[in-house]
C-alpha cells in the first residue's frame, strides 16, 4: 500500500513524537488525571478518603484564601514579568554596545543568580532588607524617605521578594535578549544613522519591532514562571531558621503554589489541594491561550 | 558627540558596575560564609571577610555526609536528563515546526500546558507510578520527572522553524529518509541551540531537591541537593556547612556556563530567533 | 561516529541505573528526621539491636527536617511508607484513630507497663480504646535561656532573672535599647521562636485543658486565654515593647547577643555551646503568671513518638525495636549525648543524668511541664501565629484577633475528629 504524502508526513511526525508523547503519558498525563480523582476525594490523609463529587471546588470559591492567593500570584506576575523584561533588556542592550569590553565576563556574572544557592541568597536578601540595620533602609533613611518593615511587613514583604524575583531571572532572559538582539542586522542600523536618526529612534524604530518576537517568548515563558512561583517567596518567608510561616506574615505573600502546598502538605488535605491545583491550572492555562493567540503572529511561518 | 558617547559610555559601565556587585553579593557572601564558624555566619551584619577563617567547614561536609558519591549520582541523573531532554525535544520540535498533521495544534498546547502543572500535585501520583514500575531509589527513578521538557520543545521549536524548509525539501528528493534529515540537516543546524537548552536543563536539574528526597531511599540515589538540605534542622540550620556545601556544588555550573557561554550566544545569534 | 557514540552511551548508563540494590532477609526501614545528634546514636543504637538480633537488618534514612512530611506523606499516600516512622506528638489523636498504625502487641508491652513506666504525658496523646501507638523520644520541656552579659549592662542581677510574668515584663524592658527614631537595636525577649512564647502563655495561664478533645474545642478565648495574649500583646506592641518583628526579622536574635531573654527547649543548650562559645549564658525556669506557685512555674512539654506502621510485615518486630528505642539502656544515651530529657520516671530524678547545673535545671522542669495541646500540628501553628500576628503587626484588638483564631481553631477540630 502506498501513502499518501501527507499521511506520510502524519505517520512520521507521530513516529518522532513517539518518545515525548510515551514520557508525557507518564509524567504529565497521568499524574493529571489522578490528580483530578484525588481532587473530587475528602481526603485528610489519617483518615479514609469519602467521595464528595464536586463539593471541594463549591468548597474552594468561597475561601477567602483561594481568592487571596489567586490576587497576589497575579499582582507577582504584574510586577515581576514586566520588572525581569525591562532590567534584563537594558542589560542587553548595554552587552550589546560593540566597543563594550569584559563582555564575557559581565554575561557570566549576571547569569550567577540563575545558579546561586537559593539558601545563600534568601541569607543576604533578608540582611539587605533588615528593617533596623539593613541596607535599603539605611539608603532610604539618608534620602529621608519612609523606611518600611519589608519582611515584618504585610504591605512591603511582597514587593521585597519581588526584587529576589526580578534578579534571579534577569540572567535567563537576558541571555536570550542578547541572541535576539544580535540578529539584527548591523546594516540596517548603519542606514538608519547615516539618515539622522537619533538613536531614542534607532531604538524604537528597529530594535524593538525586530525584537519583538523574542520579548514574547521571554513574556510567554516568564508568565508560565511567574503564575507557578514557589521557591522564592517559600524561602523567604519560612525558609532556615526564621520560624515563619510559608507564605507570612498574615498570608500576604500566599502566592498559589504556596497555598496548594500548604492545604495538602502542611494541612493534609490532598483532595482540596487538588481541587486548588486544578483552578490554578485553569488560570494559567487562559492566560496561555490569550498569549498564544499573541503569539501566533509572529511566530507562525 | 563624542563627548556625549563618552559620557553614555561611562554610564554604561557605572550601571554594569552597580548590576555586578547585587549579582555578585549572595554568591560572595556563601563563599565567604563557606569558611566562617557558624556563629559569626550569623551575624548582622555580615563580615565579608572571615574574621576566624576554617576550612572546618569543608571537612565537616565530607565527613557526615557521602558528599562524592552524592556529587556523582547527581552528575549521573544530569546526563540522563539532559539526553533526554535534548532528544525528545529537538525531535518533537522538529515535529511541531516542520510538519502539517492532524492533531498538530492540540498536541502542541497540552504539552506546553505540562509546564503549568505544579510539581506538588504532581509527586503523590509519580510517586505511586514509581513504586509500582519498581524505580524508587534508583537514578533512572530520580531522574524520571524531568525525561522531557516543555519548555525545551518550545525552545528548540523555535530554532528549527528558522532552517529553510527548502533545505529538507531537497534532502527529501534526493531520498534522504526523514530520520536521516533529522540527523543530517536539523541537529547539526541547532547544535547551539541544544548546548543552549542544556546549560538551562543542567541548572534547573542541579539544584532540585524535593523529587529525589522522595524518591531515594539510601545513598544509591541521593543527589547533592539532599545533602546540603540535611543540614537543616529542626531546631536551627547549619548554614556553615549548607554553604560549604553550595560552593562545591556550583562550580561544574560555573564551569559548563563559561565553556559554552559564547556558543550560547552565538548559537542563537547563527540560526536566529526572528520574526 | 561521535554523535552516535554518545547517544549509545547515554543509553548504557541509563539502563545501568535501573538496577537497584537486593534487599536481605528480614528488614525494618527507619524513617526520622535528621539531626546532627540524634543521628549517630541512632545509628549506633542499630548496630547494637542488629547484633542482638540476628537476621533483622534495620535500614535508617535520615531526612531532612524541612521536607520530613513531604516525603512521609508521599509514602503513606502510596499506601508504603516505612515500618517504623518518628511523629510529633500533636499528631498523636487524629493518628491513633486513623488506621494508619499498628498498636503495641501486649507480648511487647502491656498497657500496665507501659503506664508504669513512662511519664504520663509522653504518652497519653498515643492512646486511643485502651491501647498505645506510639512511645517517646525528642522528649523537650520549655526553659529560659538569659544572657548574663546583657543583663549586667544593664544593671540587673542575672542570679535574678524573672520568675513572674510582670519581673519578665519590667526586666524585658530595662534591657531593651532603643535608637534615636525608637527603634529597638537591643530586645528584651527573643520572640522568634513563637511556637514556645504563645504555647508557654497560654499552657501556663488556662488551668483547664487549652484543647478540650471531649467538646471539640478550644478553651483560649476565654479569660485565662485572653491573659496570656494580653502579656503577648504588652510584650510586643507600644512604645514599650521589648522585641519587635520588624527587629532582625527573620534573624537570631538571643545568639547574636542582641536580645537577653530566650524562651527554647533544652535542646538547644548544645547549640549554644557548640556555634556561640563566647556568649555567657545561663538556662532558668520558665517565669509563671504572677500569683501563681512560683517553687512550680509550669512549662510545657513537647515530645515526638516513634509509631509503628499498620502496613508493616513484622508487626512485633517493629514494636521491639521501638521498645528497646525508648528502653532505660537508650534513653540514657539519648539524654546525655542529645540534650534529651527522659520520659521513663525512674530516669527523671537519676544523678548520673544531670551532669551539670543547666542539665539539673532542664530536668527538674520536666516535674512541672504539662502537655502541649492542639490536634495537629503546622494547621494548628498556623492559626495561634495568625492571632499573634494580628495582635502584633496588624493592630487587631486582642478581643478580636483571638475570638476569630480560637473559632478558627475550632472548626479544625471538629472537622479533625468528627
Amino acid at each position: 500500500m502506498r501513502l499518501s504524502s501527507s499521511q506520510r508526513e502524519t505517520l512520521w511526525a507521530y513516529i518522532f513524537l513517539i518518545p515525548t508523547l510515551v514520557l508525557f503519558g507518564f509524567i504529565v498525563l497521568y499524574p493529571f488525571i489522578y490528580a483530578f480523582y484525588l481532587s473530587l476525594l475528602e481526603w485528610g490523609i489519617f483518615g479514609n478518603s469519602t467521595y464528595t463529587g464536586l463539593r471541594n471546588y463549591a468548597d474552594m470559591l468561597k475561601d477567602n484564601l483561594f481568592w487571596k492567593s489567586i490576587g497576589i500570584t497575579l499582582h507577582w506576575t504584574a510586577g515581576v514579568v514586566p520588572g525581569i523584561i525591562a532590567i534584563s533588556l537594558l542589560i542587553a542592550l548595554a552587552l550589546n554596545i560593540p566597543t563594550l569590553k569584559l563582555k564575557g565576563t559581565f554575561r557570566t556574572i549576571y547569569f550567577i543568580p540563575v545558579v546561586t544557592n537559593m539558601v545563600a541568597a534568601s541569607f543576604v536578601w533578608r540582611w539587605l532588607f533588615e528593617p533596623t540595620f539593613g541596607v535599603v533602609n539605611y539608603f532610604l533613611g539618608l534620602l529621608g524617605l519612609p523606611e518600611p518593615g519589608w519582611l515584618a511587613s504585610t504591605k512591603w514583604a511582597l514587593p521585597a521578594m519581588m526584587v529576589v524575583g526580578i534578579w534571579k531571572q534577569i540572567g535567563f532572559a537576558m541571555v536570550i535578549f542578547l541572541a535576539g538582539l544580535q540578529t539584527i542586522p548591523k546594516e540596517i542600523k548603519e542606514a538608519a544613522r547615516i539618515d539622522g536618526a537619533s538613536r531614542w529612534q534607532e531604538f524604537c524604530r528597529i530594535v524593538l519591532p525586530l525584537l519583538n518576537p523574542t520579548i514574547v517568548f521571554v513574556a510567554v515563558m516568564l508568565v508560565i514562571n511567574a503564575l507557578r512561583v514557589f521557591t522564592i517567596p517559600y524561602v523567604m518567608s519560612a525558609g532556615g531558621f526564621t520560624y515563619g510561616v510559608p507564605g507570612g506574615p498574615l498570608n500576604s505573600t500566599r502566592v498559589f503554589v504556596i497555598h496548594i502546598y500548604d492545604l495538602g502538605f502542611r494541612q493534609f488535605n490532598i483532595g482540596y489541594a487538588s481541587a486548588n491545583a486544578f483552578a490554578l491550572l485553569l488560570l494559567i492555562m487562559s492566560v496561555t491561550i490569550i498569549q498564544m493567540k499573541l503569539i501566533e503572529r509572529p511566530f507562525e511561518y | 558627540m563624542k563627548g556625549a558617547d563618552y559620557v553614555l559610555k561611562v554610564l554604561v559601565y557605572f550601571s554594569l558596575a552597580i548590576g555586578v556587585v547585587i549579582m555578585l553579593l549572595p554568591l560572595v557572601w556563601m563563599f565567604s560564609a563557606s569558611f566562617k564558624p557558624l556563629g559569626e555566619v550569623m551575624r548582622t551584619p555580615p563580615t565579608w571577610i572571615p574574621l576566624q577563617p576554617t576550612v572546618n567547614n569543608y571537612k565537616e561536609v565530607f565527613r557526615q555526609v557521602p558528599f562524592a558519591k552524592y556529587y556523582l549520582n547527581s552528575v549521573i541523573v544530569a546526563i540522563i536528563v539532559i539526553g533526554s531532554v535534548l532528544i525528545t525535544s529537538s525531535l518533537a520540535a522538529y515535529v511541531f515546526a516542520k510538519f502539517e498533521f492532524p492533531g498538530k495544534q492540540i498536541w502542541f498546547f497540552l504539552i506546553l500546558s505540562s509546564l503549568m502543572v505544579p510539581f506538588q500535585v504532581r509527586m503523590i501520583p509519580l510517586y505511586r507510578i514509581s513504586v509500582s514500575m519498581g524505580i524508587t531509589d534508583t537514578l533512572f527513578g530520580v531522574s524520571f520527572p524531568w525525561l522531557v521538557d516543555a519548555f525545551g520543545i518550545f525552545l528548540m521549536r523555535q530554532f528549527i522553524i528558522t532552517i529553510p524548509t527548502e533545505l529538507i525539501e531537497v534532502a527529501r528528493i534526493d531520498g534522504a529518509s526523514e530520520p536521516l534529515i533529522f540527523w543530517r540537516i536539523i541537529l547539526p543546524n541547532c547544535k547551539q541551540a541544544l548546548s543552549a537548552l542544556a546549560i538551562f536543563t543542567f541548572a534547573w536539574n542541579w539544584e532540585e531537591f524535593l523529587w529525589p528526597l522522595i524518591a531515594s531511599n539510601s545513598n544509591a540515589s541521593r543527589t547533592i541537593p539532599i545533602g546540603l538540605q540535611s543540614f537543616a534542622e529542626q531546631y536551627g540550620s547549619n548554614v556553615h556547612w549548607q554553604m560549604a556545601g553550595a560552593v562545591v556544588a556550583i562550580v561544574p555550573l560555573l564551569l559548563v556556563f563559561m565553556l559554552l557561554q559564547k556558543q550560547f550566544v552565538e548559537g542563537i545569534t547563527m540560526t536566529g530567533l526572528k520574526g | 561516529m561521535r554523535k552516535g557514540s554518545l547517544v549509545l552511551t547515554w543509553v548504557i548508563l541509563m539502563s545501568l541505573c535501573l538496577v537497584g540494590a537486593a534487599s536481605p532477609q528480614v528488614v525494618i526501614r527507619h524513617w526520622q528526621h535528621h539531626h546532627e545528634s540524634r543521628t549517630p546514636v541512632l545509628e549506633s543504637v542499630a548496630k547494637e539491636f542488629e547484633k542482638r538480633n540476628p537476621g533483622v537488618t534495620i535500614e535508617f534514612e535520615p531526612i531532612p527536617y524541612d521536607a520530613y512530611f513531604d516525603k512521609l506523606l508521599t509514602a503513606l499516600a502510596s499506601k508504603t511508607g516505612p515500618d517504623v516512622f518518628q511523629v510529633p506528638m500533636g499528631f498523636g489523636i487524629e493518628m491513633s484513630r486513623s488506621g494508619l498504625l499498628a498498636p503495641v502487641p501486649e507480648s511487647v508491652f502491656t498497657t500496665k507497663e507501659i503506664e508504669a513506666s513512662f511519664l504520663p504525658w509522653t504518652v497519653s496523646q498515643f492512646k486511643y480504646n485502651g491501647k498505645y501507638y506510639g512511645l517517646p523520644t525528642d522528649v523537650q520541656t520549655l526553659v529560659m535561656f538569659v544572657n548574663d552579659t546583657l543583663l549586667k549592662e544593664a544593671g540587673l542581677d542575672p542570679n535574678k532573672p524573672p520568675r513572674t510574668w510582670s519581673e519578665l515584663i519590667e526586666q524585658s524592658r530595662i534591657v531593651t535599647k532603643r535608637d534615636k527614631s525608637g527603634k529597638i537595636i537591643q530586645g528584651g525577649l527573643d520572640t522568634r521562636y513563637k511556637w514556645a512564647v504563645i504555647n508557654l502563655f497560654l499552657h501556663q495561664s488556662i488551668n483547664g485543658p487549652v484543647v478540650d478533645v471531649a467538646k471539640k474545642r478550644v478553651t483560649y478565648g476565654e479569660r485565662e486565654g485572653l491573659e496570656a495574649w494580653n502579656l503577648i500583646a504588652q510584650l510586643m506592641t507600644g512604645p514599650e515593647a521589648v522585641d519587635s518583628p520588624t527587629f532582625l526579622t527573620g534573624q537570631m536574635k538571643f545568639e547574636q547577643e542582641r536580645a537577653a531573654f530566650y524562651i527554647n527547649h533544652p535542646v538547644t543548650r548544645g547549640r549554644l555551646e557548640l556555634n556561640h562559645p563566647d556568649i555567657k549564658w545561663s538556662v532558668h525556669h520558665v517565669p509563671a503568671p504572677d500569683g501563681h506557685d512560683l517553687s512550680k512555674p509550669t512549662t510545657v512539654g513537647h515530645h515526638w513518638a516513634y509509631v509503628a506502621n499498620a502496613k508493616t510485615q513484622n508487626q512485633k518486630l517493629a514494636w521491639q525495636w521501638i521498645q528497646f528505642l525508648a528502653s532505660e539502656e537508650v534513653q540514657r544515651k539519648w539524654v546525655l549525648e542529645s540534650r534529651d530529657l527522659p520520659s521513663l520516671i525512674r530516669l527523671v530524678n537519676d544523678p548520673e543524668l544531670t551532669p551539670d547545673l543547666e542539665a539539673k535545671i532542664a530536668m527538674d522542669s520536666l516535674q512541672f511541664a504539662r502537655p502541649f495541646e492542639g490536634v495537629g500540628r503546622n494547621d494548628v501553628d498556623e492559626i495561634r501565629n495568625e492571632i499573634w500576628d494580628n495582635i502584633v503587626i496588624g493592630g487587631m484588638s486582642v478581643e478580636k484577633a483571638v475570638s476569630a483564631g480560637a473559632m478558627a481553631e475550632t472548626n479544625l477540630i471538629q472537622r479533625k475528629l468528627r
